[in-house]
């Protein structure tokens, strides 16, 4: 089996269920035995702008599918897209050639008890803020534990949180998820300013903004 | 982009220009982030040559695959308009 990453992007102007059912459809073509093919993550970007028109759209909904398998599965995906009206473009990329079945298990599991645990932190923070005004702090220290049970050592809400938060990043450090993705890029947007215009001529870094913005307003 | 021809005052002044990518290894190359991407084109959206961002020749080749990436699916465009004039 090898590991794949497909981008999809699916007409904007679908409604939200006419596009659940288009992603029901293609999660359905990943076969249920997990020694074929397995789906690892479903990640829906949303509304985004192209950067050029594409079937005369200037807006799609951006989907990114990865999973395992092997070929044959990728044809089947790639000719259901290609066939598709509702999905504008496609592209598969081909992102590691063994699959530790295991690793990607463990992977999944560390994805999830990431989500529950940034809601488990949220809730939890709603819960101190409202408990703060006048009730016990034990109090606030019990309830989100038992909301996050599955996780081993839950003395504190915040602790398990920061715990399990940790953990998925050193694991998917090689391919990170895209809001860790831009927040490195923001940083590096800031810390690569200097050198670059020095050596473009000065006034190209400033325009590059300008441009994007008004590229932003020009959609309509 | 052309730069103006060499002359020898500046070539002993110019600054060694470094890697952005191995100075800091932290900082991915991934098709799915183009607005780290787009710190390496033009605003016409050309890939800026390794001579002048200072990449390494490993690096800039992840780069280059990068963008085309970006390219291919629409999060960067293969030629800009320039919508200011």
């Amino acid at each position: 089996m090898r590991r794949y990453e497909t981008v999809f992007i699916a007409n904007s102007e679908l409604a939200d269920e006419e596009r659940q059912l288009l992603l029901d459809k293609l999660q359905g073509l990943v076969p249920e035995a997990e020694d074929q093919a397995m789906l690892v993550k479903l990640d829906e970007w949303g509304n985004k702008r192209l950067a050029y028109a594409v079937k005369k759209q200037t807006r799609g909904y951006y989907v990114l599918m990865d999973y395992c398998g092997d070929g044959t599965l990728v044809k089947e995906l790639e000719r259901n897209m290609r066939l598709d009206d509702r999905i504008l473009k496609y592209m598969t990329v081909l992102k590691n050639t063994t699959v530790d079945l295991e690793a990607i298990k463990a992977e999944i599991e560390a994805a999830k008890a990431q989500e529950a645990a940034s809601e488990a932190a949220k809730e939890a923070a709603a819960e101190s803020a409202i408990q703060t005004a006048g009730e016990s702090a034990t109090e606030t220290a019990d309830k989100p534990s038992t909301e996050t049970a599955d996780e081993p050592s839950t003395e504190t809400a915040g602790e398990s949180a920061t715990m399990t938060a940790d953990e998925p990043a050193t694991q998917t450090a090689d391919e990170p998820s895209t809001p860790m993705a831009d927040k490195a890029g923001t940083e590096s947007n800031e810390t690569a300013e200097a050198p670059l215009s020095e050596s473009v001529a000065p006034e190209e870094t400033p325009e590059s903004s300008d441009q994007e913005e008004q590229d932003e307003t020009t959609t309509t | 982009m052309r730069r103006p021809p060499p002359k020898r005052k500046q070539r002993l002044f110019r600054r060694r220009k470094v890697c952005r990518f191995c100075a800091d290894a932290s900082l991915p190359i991934d098709y799915k982030d183009p607005r780290t991407l787009r710190f390496f084109t033009t605003e016409r959206g050309k890939i800026i040559p390794r001579r002048v961002s200072g990449n390494c020749a490993k690096h800039q080749r992840k780069l280059t695959t990068a963008i085309k990436r970006a390219r291919t699916i629409a999060l960067m465009p293969y030629a800009a308009t320039l919508s200011h004039y």
